[in-house]
């Protein structure tokens, strides 16, 4: 395995470990639905629910 | 003579509301009462619904409920008195909520030093209550001009005030609730008991708006009263006695105008002493003993005493509950549970008391309300001339929502934003990201084969990276123009008239004209389209409703009806998009209409809505929206998108012993989406690759791009015939929503509905799909 391998695969480790630790922390957060932008409202809106 | 039999532009006065139950309510709490003046403006252009003018604001009301309302024809006058008449003797500034020589230090009882001070921020629909929020804390939450836009509750901290937290609440008229975001305001305010109340008045409707100031008052709990859109108001020549309704209302009342940061500072001052020493409105009697005999004064006082340990023991404010008892809230009566004896008594009293006032119950609470409130404005206001902005509004009226124009507008508006969208704006910004993403790859490619990169790694980072997140990245731009015209209809009030002008046609398929609200911002993305619903005050237009916004093509099918017709149909995108926009709501129509005859039998609720005035969109929500669009669509692609192109190069680069393959065919993918792949190949998708693609599109529906690069690395045209490519947009167009709508549907309307959305779809697009094939066929497309 040459350099420019080792390189490429650290550089695409990082680039999945930041996706990894954005996923990660959006779950913390409470989010239920990661990558949408309105997911944060989801929680609070259980306890609201009057549609039934 | 009735509402509805007046003629354009003649005046009347309201003589008795007719009607029963929460829509009548809902009338008396926008004003429409006896006595008050009403205008009909317009009829819309199916000649329903009409739009009247009352109490200074523009309110629309379908010809069967406005038979419901006895009138006298007048002719135009002054109505409301202009000018106030005892404005010589000076008010002094009672200096409520203020340090200094206002505040009186003996038996003050300062809250708890640390103590969290929570703030409720509360008013009518479209008063400016977002706008003040994000002026507050800081934030950037949406703000748009119709009624409705907040829909749920959104948490926040004063800025420069740690030890506090303000809820902006979703607008309501009044503490009747009428539709299902008004609860959450309600309850938040009854249950929550936060330790003060902004409550935030559109001065230029100021009738209306202390509607729902008075009833605030009666909770007793501390309160400022912020009246908003002061600039607008001087601006026309009008003014208000700010002491004078200080002293009439008995809280401090600060005017602000939001959008400028105007008087912003000294209402947080305010707030903040009224929460911390937690003072209370010094007034919360309206009635007047002297008021029309005074009935509903000795009724209002007959019931507190009768409830008054009830009220105590539930923590009710005592006169709250008494005139909410005699509306018939029937939330109320259970929560105090009165026993027999007392409830016979209630009734009793409230039966003297409507053959005294010559009211029914409900009417004669409004109209002492608007008595007092009548007395406020004519010491305190002095109103305006007709403003610019209503002129202008007018004005663009006669053509947006003219009788013979409005619906021609409309379709010419929905072609303009499509057209610039997909055929101007979009393609020109998409090619320049285009171009700087392929020499970022071309580069890239060239640097790993000049430094020997193993080729596993190579073939990760080009056809699994590159080809994936990069193909999607691609459609950012066309995402951002669509969000960019949609934000531009919602700020400037265009789509509370689109509600307006559709009502009669959307009836025929058992819809309301605010089901196009939740519509046209499903064209942005399904999730916020679903709960824009909340603001639909019955739950059958509700379910209907959410039921049919998934037909709407969102934003995130862009990229994949642009990768197909790129293609397989380079140079017809603009039609091709349009047509399936056209499907989508096509669909949605017939869904409706078997959904009107089945399960949900019945007539779609009344059409009560306010009409904003026109207002130029500002550069900073749009420029806001843009951003949290692209930084939203960024994250999404760089996580969430990233990973499953990944999973999906991994799987199909692989095979069970995990050895590298030579050909897909024999992957692991192909092993396991080749079991789905023989459901799929009567509508021409019994590709492996192409199911693989349409399961990653639940999850979000740009993967269906990024894994499709990922599979067809030799190029989709080569592997696809022209039909199968159609019939798989028509598919994409109308199968299930992506997971988080789902989950959308699911919080609304429970797991059911949420299963049914994802079954129901799925066969809906497989039909529609096998229909395409077998009309192509039959044309000798096939």
């Amino acid at each position: 395995m040459n350099t420019a391998t080792v390189i490429a695969i650290v550089a695409i480790a990082a680039i999945l470990f930041f996706a990894g630790r954005y996923l990660y922390k959006e779950k913390k957060k409470g989010k239920a639905c990661i990558g949408c932008p309105y997911s944060d409202q989801c929680p609070k809106s259980k306890q609201n629910n009057c549609c039934g | 003579m009735r509402l509805s039999d007046l003629k354009q532009e003649q005046s009347a006065i309201i003589e008795s509301v007719g009607g029963e139950g929460a829509l009548r309510q809902h009338l008396l709490d926008m004003g429409v009462i006896p006595g008050a003046q009403v205008k009909l403006i317009k009829f819309a252009p199916m000649g329903d619904p009409i739009e009247v003018r009352i109490h200074g604001y523009e309110l629309t009301l379908r010809i069967s409920d406005a038979k419901q309302i006895e009138i006298i024809p007048v002719h135009e006058g002054p109505g409301v008195k202009n000018e106030p008449d005892d404005r010589k003797d000076e008010a002094e500034h009672p200096g409520l909520g203020e340090e200094g020589r206002y505040h009186e230090k003996e038996g003050e009882d300062p809250l708890p030093e640390g103590t969290t001070l929570t703030f409720a921020l509360v008013g009518n629909q479209n008063s400016g209550k977002t706008t003040l929020f994000n002026q507050l804390t800081g934030s950037n939450q949406h703000v748009g001009n119709f009624p409705g836009v907040t829909v749920d509750r959104k948490d926040g901290v004063i800025k420069g005030h740690p030890d506090t937290l303000i809820t902006d609440l979703p607008g309501i008229y009044s503490m009747s609730p009428y539709s299902g975001e008004e609860i959450v305001s309600r309850d938040f305010v009854l249950k929550e008991k936060p330790k003060a109340i902004i409550n935030i008045l559109d001065v230029t409707s100021i009738d209306r708006s202390l509607y729902l100031t008075m009833q605030l008052l009666e909770m007793g709990l501390p309160m400022v009263v912020a009246l908003n859109m002061m600039d607008e108001m001087t601006g026309n020549g009008g003014s208000v006695d700010i002491n004078r309704m200080e002293q009439m209302l008995g809280v401090p009342v600060v005017p602000i105008s939001a959008s400028r940061n105007q008087g912003v500072d000294e209402l947080v001052s305010h707030a903040i002493h009224v929460a911390k020493y937690q003072e209370g409105p010094l007034r919360q009697d309206f009635c007047d003993s002297t008021d029309n005999g005074g009935a509903v004064h000795r009724c209002l006082h007959a019931v507190s005493h009768l409830i008054e340990d009830h009220a105590q023991r539930e923590g009710i404010p005592v006169r709250f509950a008494a005139a909410k008892l005699i509306e018939g809230d029937h939330l109320i009566l259970r929560a105090l549970e009165l026993d027999q004896n007392e409830k016979e008594t209630l009734e009793h009293i409230i039966i003297q008391m409507e053959n005294e006032r010559g009211l029914d119950r409900s009417a004669a609470i409004a109209d002492m309300r608007y008595s007092f409130i009548y007395k406020v404005c004519d010491r305190c206001i002095t109103k305006p001339k007709e403003s610019k902005e209503h002129i202008r509004s007018s004005r663009y009226d006669n053509v947006l929502t003219g009788r013979y124009t409005a619906i021609p507008v409309f379709i010419a508006v929905m072609a303009a934003v499509f057209f610039l969208t997909f055929a101007v704006i979009g393609p020109f910004l998409q090619g320049l990201l285009e171009s700087g993403i392929d020499a970022l790859g071309t580069g890239a490619e060239s640097a790993m084969t000049a430094a020997h990169v193993n080729p596993a790694i190579s073939s990760l980072v080009m056809d699994g990276i590159f080809e994936g997140v990069g193909s999607v990245l691609s459609f950012l731009p066309i995402i951002v123009t669509m969000f960019f015209f949609l934000s531009l209809l919602e700020d400037s009030g265009y789509i509370a008239r689109v509600a307006f002008v559709m009502d009669k046609p959307l009836r025929k398929i058992g819809l309301s004209g605010r089901s196009i609200v939740p519509m046209l911002i499903g064209f942005g993305c399904t999730v916020p389209a679903v709960m824009a619903t909340r603001t639909l005050p019955s739950s059958r237009d509700r379910r209907m409703t959410i039921l049919l916004t998934p037909f709407m093509s969102c934003t995130a099918k862009l990229p994949i009806y642009g990768f197909f017709v790129a293609a397989f149909f380079p140079g017809n995108g603009w039609w091709i998009v349009t047509a399936l926009y056209l499907l989508g709501v096509v669909t949605g129509i017939l869904s409706a209409i078997v959904m009107k005859k089945t399960v949900f039998k019945g007539e779609a609720v009344p059409l009560v809505m306010e009409l904003p005035n026109y207002r130029l969109p500002s550069a900073k929500n749009v420029g806001h929206l843009i951003w949290d669009k692209s930084k939203d669509f960024l994250q999404r692609a760089f996580s969430v998108i990233l990973i499953a192109t990944i999973v999906v190069w991994f799987l199909q680069s692989f095979d069970f012993r995990f050895n590298m393959v030579a050909d897909p065919q024999n992957s692991m993918l192909a092993a396991i989406a080749g079991v789905l792949a023989p459901i799929f190949a009567p509508v021409g998708l019994g590709d492996w690759r192409i199911v693989t693609a349409l399961i990653s599109g639940f999850m979000a529906k740009e993967s269906v791009v990024a894994t499709m690069n990922v599979l067809f690395a030799g190029g989709v045209a080569a592997a696809l015939s022209s039909l199968a490519a159609v019939s798989m947009l028509v598919f994409s167009l109308l199968y299930t929503p992506c997971v988080a709508a789902v989950a959308a549907v699911r919080r609304e309307l429970g797991s059911g509905w949420a299963l049914y959305v994802v079954l129901c779809q799925c066969a809906i697009a497989w039909v529609a799909a096998l229909i395409v094939r077998l009309i192509g066929i039959a044309i000798g497309l096939g």
